[in-house]
């Protein structure tokens, strides 16, 4: 039995780990801290998890704890774990800026203690068997990837810029970032965008095309707008389309659902029926922590990706295409 | 003076491929417009869609453009040969309709578009997508507010490599490939309901020497802040896919061609069709192209202002070449 916590209630996707951390046979839930007690004392009790009113005290009590919080504050608290040893799986973005998610890294390797970065997309067995389709070379040399990861609008944090450290771009940019790296296994080496305001009028930005040049020569684009209305009947979507010489193929991570059609005249939804991608990023981690091996995705990993989302808005910026290793 | 206005435009017909044959079976459902003359560099096309058509093949382009029984000419040869043929047609004091792109480059345009104004004869360039009852509409909802202030739209444009005579296509410097053949009826669409393009970036396979393959995506910033993605490709394995989408800060309009199928026919043993260009289908009481005629016909009669000027052919294809430019250069082209 690992002894796990989980730290800040913030980010929307701690409620999706909770379960899973308290159904996992060889997980021990020791708790639950939260930068606002009410709600960490409110959401502990309903999963019948202990809430600690102090995380240093949690840390103290585990070996890995899972970092839910805004995206600023990744890595403040990944840095305290580090501290004290603890391995830490965090939320996605690793950081928001490049000298944060460096800091962390090293933080982490000093201490020999697993860090990893809670993608999920990864884990999904359609993008698996694209990877495996794609490197067995049944498309021929790929040229060219099409690729979105769009969603609701999603408020809370998200939209508070001195919590998120960006829009639309920020939340969405690190995904498809780092899929194109296991998909290609070639690095990104200049990023062009666009980058809008035009759905919400405000300060953060809520829609992103992104142009990403990798390694080998070939491309790819990604939208990451928060361009689905509040009447879409799911959260969003994330797509790859590949286009090689000999074939294309196109993923649709979370096509997998059922239609819901309410008689009472609200709105239709899409019910989820695939494989449940948070848990198989919690039994991951559990597992490298437990066997002292690499998580799917790593810190570097975590950071890799980043640096696409900085690009990105560094070029919307200046207007022009920005070099990775060239950041400013 | 009634009388001759009801009259059918009469059309020679340059070229006897795809989409000569396409305009020419149309102009039997057009009461405006009627096809006297075709001209082709294959004898055997030309007098089959004469046959169609019960007009008349002539032996050259001169002698199309200048029968006497013929207003106006309707161009359908290879992009690099419009320019030649519309030139021909002016000369001759004919209207002419050609097919899109213009030109291949952007100063035949020009020449093009000054020589029809000086020879006073009316040219209009066949961007069809503007007579797609879908992307009519999609444009007409976006004009009427239906989603608020547009601010992000998505545009694809798919088919399998086409084989045009002589595989012209594949002469990609010729053709301009898929962003110059194809992905310009979505820049011309963008420009017709959104109005100018600031830059445009883009990255393809043109010039990248993959024959028989094509693919490009563009990603443009219009002077209106409307941000676009355009996908052009000519990397199906088969059929022909169109998808749109634009969202505003009041909701979201999409389309996808493969949401809309009326009809699908799958035959367990389906015939060897030979490689050709793929046109899209549409299920409508009229053929787009039939729209798209009748309306160039009442043109020429005067009885319809133009939906497509040759000053709007221009700037498409300027945009369509300022991408191309960029997929060469690597770097953002500003408008």
């Amino acid at each position: 039995m690992m002894r796990v916590g989980l730290w800040s209630l913030t980010h929307l996707h701690a409620l999706s780990y909770i379960p899973v951390l308290c159904d996992r046979p060889d997980v021990e839930f020791v708790g639950i801290a939260d930068e606002e007690p009410e709600r960490g004392r409110r959401i502990a009790q309903d999963h019948g998890v202990p809430f600690f009113a102090s995380a240093d005290e949690l840390l103290a009590q585990v070996e890995a704890i899972v970092i839910t919080s805004a995206n600023v504050d990744h890595c403040s608290m990944a840095l305290r774990a580090a501290e004290v040893r603890v391995a830490a799986l965090v939320e996605k973005p690793i950081a928001t800026t490049l000298s944060d998610a460096q800091a962390m890294v090293r933080a982490f390797e000093s201490a020999g203690v697993i860090l990893a970065t809670a993608f999920p997309c990864p884990f999904s067995p359609a993008f698996e068997e694209l990877v495996r389709v794609v490197r067995a070379g049944e498309l021929g040399r790929v040229l060219a990837i099409k690729a979105t990861n769009r969603g609701v609008m999603p408020g809370g944090f998200f939209t508070q810029l001195e919590r998120s450290g960006g829009g639309a771009v920020m939340d969405h940019t690190v995904h498809v970032a780092d899929l194109l790296r296991r998909l290609t296994g070639c690095e990104a080496t200049q990023v062009y965008a666009e980058v809008g305001h035009g759905l919400y009028h405000q300060d953060w930005d809520d829609s992103g095309l992104l142009t990403i040049d990798l390694s080998d020569g070939s491309f790819a684009t990604l939208d990451c707008s928060w361009s689905r209305p509040k009447s879409y009947p799911t959260w969003g979507d994330v797509t790859l389309h590949v286009v090689g010489e000999s074939g294309n193929a196109t993923a649709d991570l979370f096509s997998q659902h059922l239609h819901l059609y309410p008689a009472d005249g609200s709105k239709s939804s899409w019910r989820g029926w695939g494989s449940s991608l948070d848990a198989l990023v919690i039994k991951d981690f559990i597992a490298a922590v437990r066997e002292s091996r690499p998580p799917c995705s790593s810190g570097v990993d975590g950071l890799k990706a980043l640096e696409v989302t900085l690009a990105a808005y560094q070029s919307a910026k200046t207007g022009q295409a920005v070099r990775i290793g060239e950041l400013a | 003076m009634t009388e001759k206005v009801s009259k059918p435009v009469r059309l020679a017909i340059i070229g006897a491929g795809t989409i000569g044959t396409i305009h020419g079976l149309c102009s039997l459902q057009s009461p405006e417009a009627a096809v006297t003359a075709v001209w082709s560099r294959s004898a055997e096309k030309a007098s089959q869609l004469t046959q169609r058509l019960g007009a008349r093949a002539c032996s050259s382009v001169e002698e199309a453009v200048n029968s006497p029984d013929v207003d106006a000419v309707l161009i359908c040869t290879p992009t690099f040969t419009h320019e030649a043929h519309a030139l021909a047609a002016i000369r001759a004091g004919k209207h002419v309709i050609c097919e899109k792109p213009l030109t291949r480059e952007l100063d035949t345009a020009r020449a093009v578009i000054e020589a029809a104004r000086a020879a006073g004869v009316q040219l209009h360039v066949a961007h069809v997508v503007r007579f797609f009852p879908e992307f009519r509409r999609l444009h007409d909802l976006v004009q009427q507010g239906a989603i608020g202030q547009p601010a992000l739209v998505r545009m694809t444009r798919a088919s399998s490599f086409p084989h045009g005579s002589g595989d012209w296509h594949n002469q990609i410097a010729l053709s301009g490939g898929v962003v110059l053949d194809m992905g310009i009826h979505d820049l011309d669409w963008l420009l017709w309901t959104f109005g100018p393009v600031e830059r445009v970036y883009g990255r393809g396979l043109y010039q990248r020497g993959a024959p028989f393959l094509d693919y490009a995506l563009l990603t443009l910033r219009l002077c209106s802040g409307v941000i676009a993605h355009v996908e052009c490709s000519w990397a199906e394995p088969a059929g022909f896919r169109v998808h749109g989408e634009v969202s505003g800060d009041k909701g979201m309009l999409t389309y996808d061609s493969l949401d809309s199928t009326a009809l699908r026919v799958d035959l367990r043993h389906p015939p060897d069709i030979p490689p050709g260009v793929n046109v899209p289908t549409t299920y409508t009481a009229e053929s787009p192209y039939v729209s798209q005629l009748r309306h160039f016909a009442r043109c020429i009669r005067g009885e319809e202002a133009p939906i497509i000027t040759p000053d709007e052919a221009y700037e498409s294809l300027r945009l369509a070449l300022a991408s191309l430019d960029s997929i060469v250069n690597g770097q953002p082209v500003s408008l």
